[in-house]
């Protein structure tokens, strides 16, 4: 090998360098994340997870409060892992002024000491929003045991029925989930003949997932206690929960319902009722988008009832705008922050083909746009009936990720009833406390 | 003549020669730091710095942004004491032990015959590359299809010749055996071109030397061939175990963060304890513990090696 170094080498090695240089500055700029100080009336950072749509639509609302405020205003969207990022962000001091929060994550996060108290700047007169105008139930994910509230819900997503009106013709069902609960009528055997008549078509009817969105909402919608005032899990014991259990064990066992476990990106539920493959599905409003763009009638109406037209307590599935203590523009994050939640902000965002519903009242003009679904207007009254994810799944970050892969174990068992399928949950629950 | 040499050679000389000596290496070594510096500071930063503090954070309670405490051995303990770890493992395991050999035999058969294939080689070698060069997540979203149980071709075309269509993402069965199809397809173009790198190594005059003493060709592939070939077995081989033990895009591709038990593999544990449970000290042990099995194994390769590895001149 020769030793000596030619001067093309020589200055090939240097621009090398001077890339590779070049190269660690724009690492270390995209890593940062913090933002600007600008002079004047301050400037603020705020990050969210977003598809493409999403995304558009948070650089507008930006530009929008920018334009009104005065406030130079980055949003940055995060793509793939969120949490990890967020994490990252967090341990190196670098996130962003406001930033989204799950509500799962919602209780660790705060532990990292980097979330302001929002009580004080709440109350005060300077806010655009209050505690008082949220729907009961959502801040609950948001403050810890001692009161404190590190995040404001951004909008929710309550657990609806929807339905495929042309399958459930095509299967003989001679009225719509929506006609029964106009008509008083939209009970547990009138989901069961609703079952009945598309598992004879050889579509599926309604299917089944782990996790505490689905579980607790077949429970809690036929009248059933989960959970005690404690948070203690109780629904091994409560009568009502072990009959609704019961059912859905029998409807598992004819093949009503089909056990969707955890199903793959691209084979899921939603990507079955999309195809026309599903009957029903119990989702949020987040599917409404794509359905938009689908050819056959659909409606939403809340989970059966005892009474066939009372709407019952089921899961609402929210995020949170958090501010970090290490904001650059205090004064700024939280003014931004609270107008993100606040009524115009809720509406600016979600008017116009949003995917969620409005966190605080007085918005139904959001949910019944274009009269879709034509119940739409149910999104609100579902929401504020509704409960968020348990305390103890909220603040036992662990528990939350085994729950789901536990209860999916013990239903692919297929060796538990529905009483020792309850035992078993609930000790896992219960002994996560 | 006999001064001159022994002013050359006077102590005083000798000393000022080897300052010199000593000041030329000095900056020759300076010089060659200062090459490789930015690569140097580029290991250190994002290679040897995150390993020492895995290995730290291995011995430390922390959840990613409280203080970090000392935790002894408790992390390894939970480790090692958790069942569902218990099965990851045992999953990643299934998982290499399909993968590997069924990935190697494929491509050494594929590239000895593409060594016929004449004109068409180039073509081949592309062909059989483009998985390759394709992002894990647009081949999972092909293979999301091919595994789906309601339209899959692929479980068509097992029904259609009798044979059992399974629901490849959903059966515990199936599942890593999956994985592992996916893997094959998308790593054997790789091992195809390496392969034919070390097969257009072996020199032609042995093969045809074999020729005039009447070797048949399975006499010249299994004395010839997979002799000469057996240092490119050992690196696909060192190099495939390794990055099958650390298989994880494909199942978050799939599954997201929710892949039941059976569908679960080391690495992907590693990323759900670290940032899903907020638990860095127990993720960081079990990425010790595959560090260790991973750098036992391959020293096992490498000693065994010298028995069945032949190096040409």
């Amino acid at each position: 090998m020769n030793d000596l170094i030619s001067r093309r080498r020589l200055l090939s090695l240097g621009a090398t360098t001077v890339g590779a240089m070049g190269a660690g500055s724009l690492l270390s700029a995209c890593g940062s994340g913090g933002s600007a100080v600008e002079a004047g009336k301050g400037s603020v950072t705020w990050a969210a997870w977003a598809n493409p749509g999403e995304a558009e639509r948070f650089k507008k609302y930006s530009a929008d409060y920018q334009s009104r405020t005065g406030v130079k205003t980055t949003f940055q969207a995060v793509v793939g892992d969120y949490q990890a990022k967020l994490l990252s962000q967090l341990a190196g001091s670098a996130a962003a002024d406001a930033f989204y929060v799950g509500d799962g994550q919602m209780a660790k996060v705060a532990e990292s000491k980097q979330l302001v108290d929002l009580t004080s700047y709440l109350s005060s007169g300077n806010s655009p929003v209050k505690e008082s105008d949220f729907h009961p139930g959502l801040l609950e994910v948001c403050k810890t045991p001692d009161g404190k509230l590190f995040g404001l819900p951004v909008d929710c997503n309550p657990k609806v029925f929807w339905f495929n009106a042309d399958l459930l013709a095509k299967a003989g069902v001679s009225q719509t989930p929506a006609q029964l609960f106009d008509a008083g009528g939209w009970t547990q055997d009138a989901l069961t003949s609703l079952l009945d008549n598309v598992r004879k078509t050889g579509k599926r009817g309604m299917i089944l997932e782990a996790g505490w969105f689905d579980l607790p909402a077949w429970l809690t919608t036929f009248g059933g206690t989960v959970f005690d005032a404690d948070g203690k899990a109780v629904f091994d014991t409560d009568e009502k929960s072990q009959q609704a259990m019961a059912w859905l064990f029998e409807q598992l066992a004819s093949g009503n319902i089909t056990y969707g476990g955890s199903l793959p990106k691209g084979q899921g539920v939603d990507a079955l009722f999309y195809a026309g493959e599903l009957a029903t599905i119990t989702y949020g409003r987040w599917i409404l988008p794509n359905l938009k763009q689908l050819k056959f009638g659909y409606d939403i109406v809340p989970l059966p009832s005892p009474g066939g037209k009372e709407i019952m307590p089921v899961p609402v599935a929210t995020a949170a705008i958090a501010v970090n203590t290490k904001a650059k523009s205090m004064d700024a994050a939280l003014a931004f922050a609270a107008a993100y939640v606040s009524k115009d902000g809720q509406k600016f965002r979600l008017s116009g083909g949003g995917n969620a519903v409005p966190a605080v009242a007085g918005l139904d003009e959001v949910v019944t746009e274009g009269d879709l679904p034509a119940h739409g207007k149910l999104f609100t009254e579902i929401a504020t009936k509704g409960y968020p994810i348990p305390r103890v799944l909220a603040r036992n970050v662990q528990l939350a990720s085994d729950f789901p892969t536990y209860m999916d174990q013990l239903l692919k068992s297929k060796a538990e009833t529905a009483k020792s399928f309850s035992q078993k949950l609930v000790a896992k629950l219960n002994g996560g406390q | 003549m006999g001064t001159a040499e022994s002013e050359a050679v006077s102590p005083r000389n000798l000393v000022a020669a080897r300052s010199a000596r000593r000041r030329r290496n000095l900056n020759e070594h300076l010089t060659g730091f200062a090459f490789l510096a930015p690569q140097l500071i580029g290991l250190v930063v994002f290679m040897v710095g995150p390993l020492v503090f895995a290995l730290i954070l291995a011995f430390s309670h922390w959840d990613g942004f409280g203080t970090r405490s000392f935790a002894g051995l408790a992390n390894f303990e939970k480790v090692i004491s958790d069942p569902q770890l218990r099965r990851s493992a045992v999953n990643t395991v299934w998982f290499t032990v399909l993968q590997v050999p069924v990935a190697m035999l494929s491509a050494f058969a594929v590239a000895f015959m593409l060594q016929r294939a004449g004109r068409m080689k180039s073509f081949y070698r592309t062909f059989y590359f483009a998985p390759v060069v394709t992002s894990s997540v647009a081949v999972a979203a092909i293979w999301l299809w091919l595994f789906n149980p309601d339209i899959s071709p692929l479980n068509n075309l097992l029904r259609s010749i009798g044979l059992p269509a399974p629901d490849w993402l959903q059966d515990a069965r199936f599942v890593i055996p999956a994985f592992a199809i996916v893997g094959i397809w998308q790593g054997l173009g790789y091992q195809i071109v390496m392969f034919m790198a070390g097969l257009e190594n072996i020199p032609v005059t042995l093969l045809e030397a074999a020729d005039i003493d009447g070797a048949g060709e399975w006499q010249k592939l299994r004395r010839i061939t997979l002799p000469l070939l057996s240092p490119t077995i050992l690196f696909l081989s060192i190099t495939s175990i390794i990055g099958s033990f650390q298989v994880f895009d494909y199942i978050y591709v799939f599954m997201d963060t929710t892949a039941p038990a059976p569908a679960r593999t080391v690495v992907y544990e590693i990323v759900q304890i670290a940032f899903r449970e907020f638990d860095f000290g127990t993720a960081s042990a079990l990425a010790a513990i595959l560090f260790i099995v991973l750098l036992a194994l391959t020293a096992v390769q490498l000693a065994v090696q010298k028995k069945w590895v032949h190096y040409t001149e």
